[in-house]
Formats: C-alpha cells, structure tokens, sequence
C-alpha cells in the first residue's frame, strides 16, 4: 500500500517536473501581465512614475464617449462578421470538402493565404486598391461610368475595413469546417440519401448537426479576434474618419503609447477582458447545448 | 635604509600612475546608442548610412567612444520612445524636433540640460525659446526648414496660370484670394486636382494649422497657457479649408488621406500644388530626378498667403539632438559632446533636413549648394512673418486633439466652427493638467 502511495507521489512529481517549464513560461508571459495590467488600471504615468489613483482611470473611462464609440465598433465587427463568416465558411466547405484533393488544395490556399499572410502587407494592398485616386477600385468603377468613392473615408471606412477583416478571418473557418466535414462517416450520408434525402437536407440534418463542436470554435476564435482588431484599423484609418472605425485595442494602443496614459490604457483593457470573456461565455452556453462529443 | 624607502616610493608611484593610465583609459571607453530619424534625407542615402559616416569620423577623432544607432520611423518612433521612457530603456541621444523633445520629454524629465556644452550667444535668437524650457536647454538646437507651399510650376505653365502665382513679387506675397483664383485655374487640367488636404493623423498637422494662423487666428493666449486659434479669424480660415472640398478643388479622401499620400500625389504630378512642402522634400525630388526615379517638373516654392497688404508668412520648423537622463554620468557626458560635434560641422548641419543653422557664423544651404530657390527661402526667417508651432507643455497630446476634429468638418460631421470650437474645448482640457 505504502508501496503504491509512494509511486502515485513519484508519478505526481515526475508529471510536475514535466509540466514545469510551460507554468513557469505562461505565468511569467501570461498571468504576471495580466495581473500587473490590472494593477497598472489602478495606476497612472505621472512625470516618470506610476502613482496610485483609486479607480479613478474605470470612472473616466465609463464617461469617455471615444471609448464608447470603440466598444460599439469593435462589437459590430464582431456582430456583422461573426455570421456572416460562419454562413460563408459553412456554404463554401459545404460544396467543396468532397473535391479533389488538388482542387481541394487550391480552395485551401487560396482561402488560408490572407489569414497567414503579413498584416502589414494585406494593409498595403488593401490601402492602393482603395487609394480614392489612383486605386484600382476607383478605377473599375470609372470605367463604369460611376463617380470615385472615398473608400476610406466618410460612410464607407467601416464597410471597407468589415469586407478586409472577413478576408482575414474565413480562411482559418474554412480550414477548420473541411476537416470536420470530411470527418463525418460517409455512411450516414449515404444511408441519408438513399432514404431518399436531398443535398438541404442532409446539410441541415446530418451535416451541420456534427460540426456544433467546430462552430462553437469558430465562433469563439472569430470573436476573440475581431474584439482585437487593431493592425488594420492603425494602417489604414487610424480609427477615423471621426472615430468611425476606431476599435477598443486601437484606443488601448493610442492611449498607452501615443498619449502616456498607461493606467486608461489598462483599465480599457480590463474591460475588453471582460467584455470577450461574456461574449464568450454566452457562445458557450448557447451552442454547447446541442454539442455532441 | 635610504634605499629601501626611495625604492618603495618609486615601485608605489609606478604602480599608482599605472593605475591612473588604466583607470582613465578604462574611463574613456563610452558605448552610446542614438536612435535617429532620418534626418538627413537630403544626402540622397537611405535612412542610417550617412549617420553611420558620421559616427565613423566621429569614431577616428575619439577613438574611446563608440556609438551605436538605431533608425526609427516617423510612424512608430515616438511611440517606441514612450515606452523606453516608461519602462527606463532610453537611448542616450535622439534627434528630433522640439515638440517631442522640449514639449513632450523634457517636460517629464526624461532629458538632461545641455547648457554646459551651449554657448547661448552661439544660437540664433529665434531658435532659443524652442530649444529651452524653464530657462535650460535640453536640446542642442541644429538646423530649421522654412515651411511653405510648394508649386508644380509646369502645370501651371500647361494651364496658362503662371501669372496668377507671385512670382513677379520680390517677397512673394500673395493672398488667399489669389490663391483661390491659382486653385480654380488648374482645376480643369486632365487628370490633376488643383491641390490636397490631409486629416489622417496628427502628422504635419502645422501645415493645416498654418492656414488658420495665416488668416490672422492666434494660436495662444499672451501667456501661452491656453489655445485661441478658434477666434474669429481661425473660423475663417478653418471654412476656407472646407470650402475647398465643397468647391472640388481638392483631390478626394482627405478626412483619410496623410501628408505623406499628398506629397506623394503631388511628385506624381495628380496634385498641382501642396499645401505643406519644403527644402527637405524638394532637394531628395532633385536628386530623384536628375537619377530618372522621378517625373520632370519644375517646383516653386511660396510662403503662406496672408491678408492684402501683409507680409506673407512661413514657420520655422527646428531639429535639434538631445540627451536622455540615464544613470551613467560618463555616457551622458560623452553624448553631449557627440551632440555639440554634430549641430557646430556646417556641412553636418546642411545635410540634415534643415536648411538654417541654427548656430551663428555658418551660411545656410541654399548659399553653399549656390541654389537659388532654396537660397530665397532661406532668407524667410528674417523677411516674412513667422508663425511658430508653438512648443508648450502637453503640445504632443494636443496635436491628437486636431485632426478628428479636422475630419468632422471635412466630412461634414461638424461645421467648420463647431470642429473648431471642439479642438480648441478639448486641447485647453489637456493644457490644464500642464497650467492648472
């Protein structure tokens, strides 16, 4: 008995020393960050120091209409993308999961290749595609007779970066919803079939009943991710025109970095913390109810 | 016995200035690191190559110090420089202009004073106030670039309109009527927008702003304290701006556009005049051109329009290096005097983008190259009126105030009052933390 009690506690140490390194690095990379920004939210950057201030930063910032302005943005991005992302994902896999593999390769890539690609250099693309004067945009619709649009700019500088930021995010969605579909056991779409269900239908019934646990994923990366937008946003708008596409983790930025204001700067994003972890929290609870593992 | 003291004494005082030889030249060895803009575009080389010929022959003349440099970006330098301030990894020099380095870093002690390696009756009178805070330097002042606006003069010619530029002026004073009348000239030229505006960020916003002083607005209050630039002249700069859109005398985008985008239309050829342009812009298009990289046309530069009668007007925009306050007094010594070696060599001073030295005694740019347009220019500072961007307290939190509040009243969001008013409101905001 002795014996074996000792073994489990070597067995537990030896599983400690192996798990060792990644809790040292994440609490180090992770935790202490996360801890010292939400210390920092109750701090600010005076002269050269950081002074204690109470929760003087979470009451500013509950009455600053730019930061309000961000949350509403960054939550329509997230509120437009996020099915317009899964409806698309769900089509296009849909009809292409069973291809040939060569053609299938393609579809991956030519999906995949913007999510992996430099943000900076889609960005660049993006900004003389839409450049109002000599952008290709603008130019296709000259030769339609049609007048330059500022694509940038007033009324069309969130539909523009909306369509950027899809491009960014399908590929990973798509990638994820193949895998799965092409997980499912062709016998029961075939036993599908010959009790003679149509393509709808087996989509409706067989398909996207199985890949809950993926949607589920999806949902939550997408939404994580567009919560922080900001690379795109900071080349190519810089939240303007009049704070029109500014998001939460651009203001972060700019209030940290630009205006020293490291204490604001935390407390936004304390609350973004908790803004996704709610959002994620009610994706979970709405769409793990029918997962089956 | 004798013998024995005298050779103790002398093995001690071998020992002794041994050690002081070793301990000085142990002294002496100074590694520097200076985080440089590329502020000598006018060389032609690409950002960091004649920095790295400066410290090389710097290097040969002091063979104890060795400097290290890192080119920052005008895009992300001053943020990269905010967070070696907050988390105490500064550089130990930096150059740059006064609104970051007096405004922003000496106001919150992050820079050491130079007035023991500044001579005061050396540097120009007008470059001082720029240069000081609270009485102290904190910035070796190097060189200033008249600002102006810059003319495509063949398109011009093209358009039949040169006569409406004032070229025959001795001065070159014009007014906004004339320049309007300039603007509506080239407006029906294939493929050219008579000129651009630019809101995208807070960059050569002085440009913009230069136009609301030009119409007589003051940018300050006499104590220097609080903004005023939304008197009654200020607005009506502010709608002659946005009256350019409405007249489609701009090219599209400006609530997106940066000053960087319209020069860069305006060296294209798209745009016929610019706003905001200078020496530094023009010498770097001379050598694009004279290399074929670049399109042949001929650039006039011209001060900002003013009120008929007045004396058109430019805005000196000064550059200078500064040291960071670190805790190692031997390399913040070392770095002074790498400063006051780069800002008193003439042809140091000239190759930066400013075309006046800032230091007596030494002839500008445009006399040395023996180039006349820039020669002209150069001569603003004591002929034309001077409207200086102001260098207070807060002034780098302030600029971001502006052009959100440009791009409401380009967008028609606000009026051009309104968009005003709004700047002025919320930059006295930001002052009152500096001037409670």
């Amino acid at each position: 008995m002795r014996a074996t009690a000792r073994g489990i506690t070597k067995d537990r140490i030896s599983g400690y020393v192996f798990i060792a390194p990644a809790v040292v690095l994440f609490a180090i990379f992770q935790i202490f960050p996360l801890f010292r920004t939400a210390v920092l939210s109750f701090q600010e950057f005076i002269g050269s120091t950081f002074v204690p201030v109470g929760a003087k930063n979470y009451i500013e910032l509950f009455g600053d209409k730019i930061f309000a302005r961000s949350l509403l943005n960054s939550t329509l991005f997230v509120a437009i993308n996020i099915p317009v992302i899964l409806i698309f994902t769900l089509f296009v896999s849909y009809r292409i999961y069973r291809s040939h593999r060569v053609l299938l390769g393609f579809y991956r890539i030519a999906f995949y290749l913007p999510s992996v690609a430099s943000i900076v250099t889609i960005s660049v693309v993006w900004k003389n595609l839409l450049n109002p004067v000599m952008g290709l945009a603008n130019y296709v619709l000259g030769l339609a007779g049609k007048a330059p649009v500022v694509w940038l700019g007033q009324g069309y500088a969130f539909g523009s970066l909306t369509l950027i930021l899809f491009t960014i995010n399908v590929g990973m969605s798509l990638i994820l919803y193949i895998s799965a579909m092409q997980n499912i056991p062709t016998a029961l779409i075939e036993a599908a079939r010959i009790d003679g269900a149509g393509q709808r239908r087996v989509f409706f019934s067989i398909v996207l009943p199985l890949v809950v646990p993926t949607t589920l994923f999806v949902v939550v990366i997408n939404t994580i991710n567009l919560f922080q937008s900001f690379a795109l946003v900071n080349l190519l708008t810089k939240g303007g025109p009049y704070y029109a596409t500014s998001t939460i983790v651009f203001q972060i930025y700019d209030t940290a970095f630009w205006l020293q204001r490291y204490g604001l700067a935390s407390a936004m994003g304390i609350v973004l913390g908790v803004v996704i972890a709610a959002v994620s929290l009610i994706q979970f609870t709405i769409v793990n109810r029918d997962v089956e593992y | 016995m004798k013998k024995g003291i005298t050779g103790m004494l002398a093995i001690l005082f071998v020992l002794l200035s041994t050690a002081a030889v070793f301990g000085q030249a142990a002294q002496q060895k100074v590694e520097l690191l200076w985080w440089a803009y590329p502020r000598f575009s006018t060389t032609g080389k690409d950002p960091g190559v004649y920095e790295q010929e400066l410290v090389d022959r710097y290097g040969k003349l002091n063979p104890n110090v060795t400097i290290k440099i890192e080119t920052l970006s005008y895009n992300g330098g001053p943020a990269k420089v905010n967070v070696a301030i907050a988390s105490n990894t500064v550089p130990d020099l930096i150059d740059d202009d006064p609104v970051r380095l007096i405004a922003d870093y000496a106001t919150r002690g992050a820079l050491v004073p130079m007035d023991d390696v500044i001579d005061r009756s050396k540097v120009l009178d007008a470059f001082v106030p720029d240069s000081t805070l609270d009485g102290k330097f904190y910035m070796y002042p190097m060189s200033a670039l008249p600002i102006c606006i810059g003319v495509d003069k063949t398109i011009f010619q093209q358009a039949g309109a040169l006569g409406l530029l004032p070229l025959a002026r001795s001065d070159r004073s014009w007014t906004y009527d004339d320049l309007t009348k300039a603007l509506d000239a080239v407006k029906n030229v294939k493929g050219v927008y008579p000129t651009a505006l630019w809101a995208g960020n807070e960059q050569a916003d002085v440009g913009m702003r230069m136009v609301l002083q030009t119409f007589g607005a003051k940018l300050f209050a006499p104590d220097n304290k609080r903004l005023t630039l939304n008197d009654a002249a200020g607005v009506k700069g502010m709608e002659w701006l946005v009256g350019l859109k409405q007249k489609g005398l701009i090219a599209p985008g400006a609530e997106a556009m940066l000053a960087s985008d319209a020069i860069d239309l305006f060296h294209q050829g798209r745009v016929a005049l610019s706003m905001q342009y200078d020496s530094s812009q023009l010498l770097p298009l001379r050598i694009a051109q004279k290399a074929g990289k670049a399109a042949n046309f001929d650039v006039v530069l011209l001060p900002y329009p003013s009120a008929p009668g007045a004396s058109s007007g430019t805005s000196l925009a000064l550059t200078g290096v500064a040291v960071f306050k670190t805790a190692d007094q031997a390399k913040i010594d070392a770095a002074k005097q790498f400063a006051k070696w780069l800002c008193n060599a003439e042809d140091i001073v000239l190759s930066s983008i400013g075309t006046v030295p800032a230091i007596k005694g030494m002839r500008t740019y445009g006399q040395t190259h023996n180039d006349p347009e820039v020669a002209f220019v150069d001569t603003w500072g004591g002929t034309h009126n001077i409207y200086a961007g102001k260098v207070t307290k807060g002034w780098a939190e302030v600029r971001t105030k502006w052009y959100p509040n440009f791009q409401a009243a380009l967008t028609g969001v606000k009026t051009p009052k309104q968009a005003l008013d709004d700047f002025v409101a919320a930059a006295n905001e930001v002052l009152k933390k500096y001037y409670p």
